[in-house]
């Protein structure tokens, strides 16, 4: 790591980080505060529309002829496709930026002539963006702690038990950082490293939400990200699946470990 | 010892060769321009040099070290200004050459105010407000403020005005004057025959010439003009490196290669009105080296 580097990649985060931590804070409590003023009304809608309970099966991993309680659907909070754009949109503009960025823009002629090697370029900003994803994944908690003091709810909130999908949401972020890392060492183009993983990411999203209505595809669903993620059975179980965990982290590590290999050794071609 | 050498230096992009066994050296302490037409293999060998590209086959030693597994050590003893120098523009140039600064070491303060007067850049406007003459000196300040043992400058006047030019020779005979090596890249031979004791041309990948400025000027060809008295007729056969183009009566004109000893020599002997010998012509030399048709002039 370098510390000039590291310094510099904080404070081109920063910003974003500042204001999507506001988004992600004031997304949660709000969406608090609506399930808990329709929980009630929501829970029999959905119990009446078996269809819809296949959709919300597909897209957040509840099933409301099963399992539904108020727990479980403040829990959806922190798989809704709002905080998923959020968390992605960062993500994919953090991690592209001192590699395949620099190279798209021209300046990286100057970055990679410091006495600075490769590595440190591509740890010190691994460093950044995983902290920053920390601090994301603490506001989503922080937002359902403060809806769940500031509103009045069918049932008390208990933030204990939504810390521990946050170590869930933290391993799905790390594995799509660094997928987003690996794809903008191989690349020279910020756009097309972007594209490649919002691609993946969305034929994820697209496959499980498929396999809940066509069964042939459901043995697929374990090679797409979305598959590893899953708050609601973590609010409702009260257990951290470290299975899911381990995959997304070390899918992750072996993703981040190839685009380290690949961008110490690739040619920087000319502005 | 040399700042710059390179054994064989091979690049090849697919089955394109872009350099094909180039031999460089460079003494430390010299200020070599490196010369050829565009796409000739220049860029690509300063690449090699600062660990942007590997090498196909070869190998590149600057500072008496491996270019490429002793990256960092190297780069933090070189200036490098790219040919197309460009900066995140939402920076001001004081923040941005404070994170060159920090990123060698922090010790460059005293010489990057030096260089900012030198140069008279303002740094304290955010660089997309910058012209590309204020990129370009922002560009010079950053390769040069650390005090490199090796400066490497690619095409660095480009977008420069003259008085800058002249700034920028200063700066580069001071650093030679200190005994650190610049290698200055360009297509325009006039700025380096100003400016450089050694030249090395590339042609196709190639390197076709490397010598001192002083030994390519004596092999270069100067124009004659001869008037003689009477009908123009000689006492003595004219020496062989005299070809005559053009003959008018009493009046000779032709061009003259090598050292003109014994031109004077046969003019002493001979009834001379008049005589004209240019300056060597340089030019034409280069261009007969960056000629496809010919190998050497």
């Amino acid at each position: 790591m370098n510390r000039a580097v590291l310094r510099r990649a904080f404070r081109d985060t920063r910003a974003l980080l500042l204001a999507l931590t506001l988004v992600v804070l004031g997304f949660e409590v709000l969406f608090v505060f609506v399930i808990g003023e329709l929980s009630g009304q929501l829970i029999a809608f959905w119990k009446q529309m078996p269809f819809v309970s296949k959709v919300l099966r597909a897209l957040v991993g509840i099933d409301p002829g099963r399992d539904v309680s108020f727990a479980s659907m403040v829990a959806i909070g922190l798989i809704h496709p709002f905080l998923l754009a959020v968390l992605w949109t960062f993500l994919l503009v953090v991690c592209s930026r001192d590699t395949v960025g620099e190279i798209d823009r021209g300046t990286a002629d100057l970055l990679l002539t410091l006495p600075v090697s490769r590595a440190a370029v591509y740890t010190s900003t691994t460093v950044v963006w995983i902290g920053a994803v920390a601090v994301l994944a603490l506001a989503t908690w922080a937002g359902i702690w403060i809806g769940g003091r500031a509103f009045d709810s069918p049932e008390p909130v208990d933030a204990g038990r939504y810390l521990r999908p946050l170590i869930s949401l933290v391993a799905l972020s790390a594995a799509i950082g660094c997928a987003t890392m690996c794809a903008s060492s191989f690349l020279v183009r910020r756009g097309y490293a972007i594209a490649v993983v919002l691609a993946a990411l969305l034929l994820s999203f697209l496959l499980n939400f498929l396999a809940a209505f066509v069964p042939l595809l459901q043995p697929l669903c374990v090679l797409g990200v979305l598959y590893y993620y899953r708050p609601v059975d973590i609010v409702r179980d009260n257990a951290i699946p470290w299975r899911d965990v381990t995959v997304l982290l070390s899918s992750g590590a072996a993703l981040w470990t190839i685009g380290l290999w690949r961008f110490c050794r690739r040619d920087i071609p000319a502005a | 010892m040399d700042a710059i050498a390179t054994h064989d230096l091979c690049k090849r992009y697919g089955s394109r060769d872009v350099l094909r066994s180039v031999n460089l050296s460079v003494p430390a302490g010299s200020l070599l321009g490196f010369l050829g037409p565009n796409g000739a293999g220049k860029t690509t060998t300063i690449r090699i040099l600062l660990g942007l590209l590997r090498a196909t086959s070869g190998r590149a030693d600057v500072l008496g070290q491996d270019a490429w597994a002793r990256g960092p050590r190297v780069r933090a003893e070189v200036g490098y200004l790219p040919g197309d120098v460009r900066f995140r523009d939402d920076r001001t140039g004081r923040e941005l050459l404070e994170f060159f600064n920090r990123a060698r070491g922090g010790r460059a303060r005293q010489e990057m105010t030096r260089l900012q007067r030198a140069f008279d850049l303002d740094l304290d406007r955010r660089v997309r407000s910058y012209s590309r003459g204020m990129k370009q000196k922002l560009g010079l300040i950053q390769a040069l403020m650390h005090r490199p043992r090796l400066v490497i400058l690619d095409e660095p006047t480009t977008a420069l005005d003259p008085l800058v030019r002249e700034t920028l020779n200063d700066e580069l005979r001071r650093a030679v004057n200190e005994g650190r090596t610049v290698l200055f890249s360009s297509h325009t031979l006039s700025e380096v025959e100003e400016l450089c004791d050694h030249v090395a041309i590339v042609r196709d990948g190639r390197l076709i010439e490397q010598e001192r400025v002083e030994v390519l000027r004596a092999r270069a060809v100067r124009r004659v003009e001869i008037t003689l008295d009477g009908d123009g007729a000689t006492r003595s056969p004219a020496p062989p490196a005299l070809v005559v183009s053009r003959r008018s009566g009493a009046a000779l004109c032709g061009s003259w290669s090598g050292p003109v000893r014994p031109l004077l020599d046969w003019l002493a002997r001979e009834a001379v009105r008049d005589v004209v010998i240019a300056p060597p012509d340089l030019e034409d030399l280069f261009l007969a080296y960056y000629d496809r048709r010919g190998d050497a002039p």
